[in-house]
């Protein structure tokens, strides 16, 4: 007799398309996801389009030198993820669409980002008990 | 809030029933021509009786600046909520200026609870 | 041979309008659109600056907003520094313009602009274009 099984619910799921540098909604959408955290919760985000670019294992962990302040310590985007994964214990998760990451170029990520094919977007939006789609891409 | 399994979505009341909104407003009357549509959908949720909070962010908080943005005030008369992220608004330098008598300056932590409820629609613009 | 409008290797006199800000401050940092042309100064024989719409906001003192955030331990508190970098372009001689009417419509002081910015009409500002050889929508 076959069982059902029970698929790991995440409490929100953020689909980041809107590009990097365009807005604040990349820092919007991370202080939301450290609020979640903050209350106990999960938070998974799926970056589609130029917000693939995000963990990309090319920028290393600091920002190219600010010529203003050449001693500070900028933390690169991907470090920033990175570091929101690991604190996260396993309720902060990344994924990068495979198709965006194909048509952007962005294909090398840091180790921590999973890859999913657009065809799994709806089994991921199943997987969370809210959704929220912040578009531009 | 802690690990759910798939099936708590079903526990969701029915589409067509009255729910409870919330819409976040991301860029606002100074975005453009169409930008005011959002908060114009708010205004039709809340005239249909569904329980709705605005919660305005980045660029979106510059709809909270005095008191003549009508959807704001047509929000305001219905029972809808206004919220304002702190953050957005301290960058904006709006402690500056006069923002609407309705409007609420929240945390992100305000969001991520009303998020967590189970009947909200979240909804980004 | 010829020079560059006769003006040697610097490059032209440039007007930048900025009527979009904050475009990414954990991603962006230091690096936002004030900084770059703070770092390109040098290369051009005059840039400008007019601020409008959002944007004028930038020029706004105020003294709640602090640049950072906190994401896991790490406290990021190296976001941009909007009216530090206002207060860097006056400095460093830039002309910083601000449109008034967008100033007020936000229902600000135009007496709270950060000083040595020039707050004008937005006519005004458009009249200023002829004193520059390009004008660029940064």
């Amino acid at each position: 007799m076959a069982g059902t099984m029970e698929r790991r619910m995440w409490d929100l799921l953020l689909i980041l398309t809107t590009a990097p540098h365009s807005s604040d909604v990349v820092t919007s959408a991370l202080r939301l996801s450290q609020a979640v955290l903050d209350r106990g919760g999960s938070v998974r985000v799926w970056a589609c389009g130029y917000a693939t670019m995000m963990t990309q294992d090319t920028f290393g962990d600091t920002k190219l030198p600010n010529t203003r302040d050449p001693e500070g310590y900028y933390p690169s985007p991907s470090a920033v993820v990175q570091r929101m994964i690991t604190d996260g214990e396993g309720r902060f998760g990344w994924i990068s669409c495979t198709a965006c990451t194909e048509e952007r170029g962005s294909t090398h990520h840091i180790p921590q980002v999973r890859h999913r094919s657009p065809l799994r977007l709806a089994t991921t939006v199943t997987s969370a008990k809210q959704t929220l789609y912040l578009g531009g891409a | 809030m802690t690990a759910q399994t798939a099936n708590a979505r079903s526990e969701r009341d029915s589409p067509a029933g009255p729910g409870s909104y919330l819409l976040i407003e991301s860029k606002g009357n100074w975005a453009g021509p169409t930008a005011g549509a959002f908060l114009r959908d708010a205004v039709v949720l809340a005239e249909a009786g569904h329980r709705v909070r605005v919660f305005l962010v980045e660029d979106g908080v510059f709809s909270a600046v005095g008191n003549e943005v009508a959807e704001i005030e047509r929000l305001a008369e219905l029972g809808a909520e206004i919220l304002v992220d702190d953050f957005s608004a301290a960058q904006r330098a709006l402690g500056a200026t006069t923002l609407s008598p309705h409007a609420s300056l929240v945390g992100m932590d305000v969001i991520a609870a009303a998020l967590s409820e189970d009947d909200c629609r979240g909804v980004w613009h | 041979m010829t020079t560059t409008k006769g003006r040697g290797a610097r490059g032209p006199r440039v007007l930048c309008v900025l009527d979009r800000g904050y475009r990414g401050a954990v991603e962006a940092q230091f690096f936002h659109a004030l900084y770059g042309l703070l770092d390109l100064h040098e290369q051009f024989e005059q840039i400008d600056v007019a601020l409008r719409g959002a944007a004028v906001t930038m020029a706004v003192e105020e003294d709640e907003y602090r640049p950072e955030v906190r994401l896991g331990t790490m406290v990021l508190d190296t976001l941009p520094d909007y009216r530090g970098s206002v207060r860097d372009l006056v400095e460093e001689g830039f002309a910083v313009y601000v449109d008034r009417s967008d100033v007020t419509a936000l229902g600000f002081d135009p007496d709270r602009l950060v000083d040595g910015t020039t707050c004008l009409p937005s006519a005004e500002l458009s009249l200023r274009w002829p004193e520059y050889d390009e004008v660029w929508f940064v």
